[in-house]
C-alpha cells in the first residue's frame, strides 16, 4: 500500500514538472505579431512577383518596339529608293 | 491494492501525454527564432520592392520613349508617300476590292473561269493603277500587290492551261464559202456559236495554230470556239492588229 501510493505520488510529481517545464510561456500578443509578421512577409512576396512580371513585361514590349524600329528604319530605306523610282 | 496500483500507472501516462503534448507547441526559443527569420525576410522583400519599383519605373520610361520612337518613324515612312489618311484609306479600299475578286476567281472551276477570264484583264488593270500609286512604295502594300500578281498569275497560267487542252470549249468545222458562206465574221454571228459577229477575234485568237490570215480559213478544219465572253485584252489587240494590216 505505501508503496503504491509512493509511485503515484512520484508520478504526479514527474507529470507536473514535465508539464510545467514544458509551456511555452509565449503570450497572445507574442503569437498576434508572429502571426502579423507572416502575413506582411506573404503580402510582400506578392507585391514582389507582380512587379517581377510587370518587368518581364515591360522587358517584351521593348524588345518588340526594338525590332519594329528596325524594321521602320529599314522600310524608310526601301521606300525613299522605291519612291525615287516612280 | 491492486486497484491503487492501475490508478498510479494511469495517472503517470496521463501526466506523460499531457506533458507530450505542452512539448508540441512552441517554445519562446522558437517563436523567437521564426520572428528573426520573418524580419529578416521582410526587411529583404521592402528592399528588393524597392529595387524592383525603381527598375519598372525606368522601363516604363523607356517603353513610352521606343513607342514615341516608334510613332515618329511610321508618320516620317507615310510622310514620303505624300499619303494622307483619306488616301489610304482609299487605297486601301482599293486593295480591298483586288484581294475579294483574285478570291472569287479563284473560288471558280476551269470552265466558269473560262467564261469570265476577261475579269482577268480587269484585275490585271487594277494591280497596275495600285502600282503606279506612290503609296505602293510602302514595303506593306508593295509586299500586298506583288501577293495579289502572284495569284493573278497562277490564274492566268491555270487559264492558259485549260485553253491549252481544248477541254470543254466547243468545236465548229468549216463549210465553204459557196455553199456555207464561212469566214470568222459569219461563223461569230451564227445563234448557236455567239450570235455576235463582232466577238470573231475571238475564234481568231483561240486558233491561231491554225489561222494565220483572219481572212483565209479553210474548208474542214476544225476551229476552237472559246466560251461567249467580252473580248480579252489579248483579243481586241489583235483585232487592231487585223484592221492596221488591211489599211
Amino acid at each position: 500500500m505505501k508503496k503504491s501510493m509512493s509511485l503515484m505520488l512520484g508520478a504526479l510529481l514527474m507529470g507536473g514538472l514535465l508539464a510545467s517545464g514544458c509551456s511555452s510561456g509565449l503570450s497572445e500578443d507574442d503569437l498576434k505579431q508572429l502571426d502579423e509578421l507572416k502575413a506582411e512577409v506573404t503580402s510582400l512576396e506578392r507585391q514582389v512577383q507582380d512587379l517581377e512580371s510587370q518587368k518581364s513585361a515591360l522587358q517584351q514590349s521593348i524588345a518588340d518596339k526594338d525590332a519594329q524600329l528596325k524594321k521602320c528604319a529599314e522600310d524608310k530605306a526601301v521606300t525613299e529608293q522605291r519612291a525615287k523610282g516612280m | 491494492m491492486k486497484l491503487l496500483t492501475y490508478i498510479s500507472l494511469v495517472s503517470l501516462l496521463l501526466m506523460v501525454a499531457t506533458a507530450g503534448a505542452f512539448a508540441q507547441e512552441m517554445t519562446k526559443e522558437e517563436w523567437q527564432k521564426q520572428i528573426t527569420e520573418l524580419t529578416a525576410k521582410r526587411n529583404d522583400l521592402n528592399s528588393k520592392l524597392s529595387s524592383l519599383k525603381s527598375e519598372v519605373e525606368n522601363l516604363q520610361s523607356q517603353d513610352a520613349a521606343k513607342a514615341a520612337a516608334l510613332k515618329q518613324c511610321q508618320d516620317e515612312l507615310l510622310a514620303m508617300t505624300g499619303g494622307t489618311p483619306e488616301q489610304i484609306a482609299a487605297y486601301e479600299n482599293d486593295l480591298k476590292k483586288i484581294d475579294t475578286k483574285l478570291s472569287d476567281l479563284s473560288k471558280l472551276s476551269n470552265q466558269d473561269l473560262w467564261s469570265r477570264r476577261a475579269e482577268l484583264d480587269e484585275v490585271q488593270g487594277w494591280i497596275d493603277a495600285a502600282k503606279k500609286n506612290k503609296l505602293a512604295a510602302l514595303p506593306k502594300y508593295y509586299d500586298q500587290l506583288a501577293d495579289y500578281q502572284k495569284r493573278l498569275d497562277a490564274l492566268k497560267a491555270t487559264l492558259k492551261q485549260y485553253a491549252e487542252s481544248g477541254a470543254g470549249m466547243m468545236t465548229y468545222t468549216v463549210g465553204t464559202w459557196a455553199k456555207d458562206r464561212d469566214c470568222l465574221w459569219n461563223i461569230a454571228k451564227k445563234p448557236r456559236i455567239y450570235d455576235n459577229a463582232f466577238l470573231w477575234p475571238k475564234i481568231y485568237q483561240g486558233n491561231r495554230d491554225l489561222i494565220k490570215n483572219a481572212d483565209v480559213i479553210e474548208p474542214g478544219w476544225k476551229l476552237k470556239i472559246p466560251a461567249k465572253a467580252p473580248l480579252t485584252s489579248e483579243e481586241k489587240a489583235a483585232e487592231r492588229s487585223y484592221w492596221n494590216n488591211r489599211k
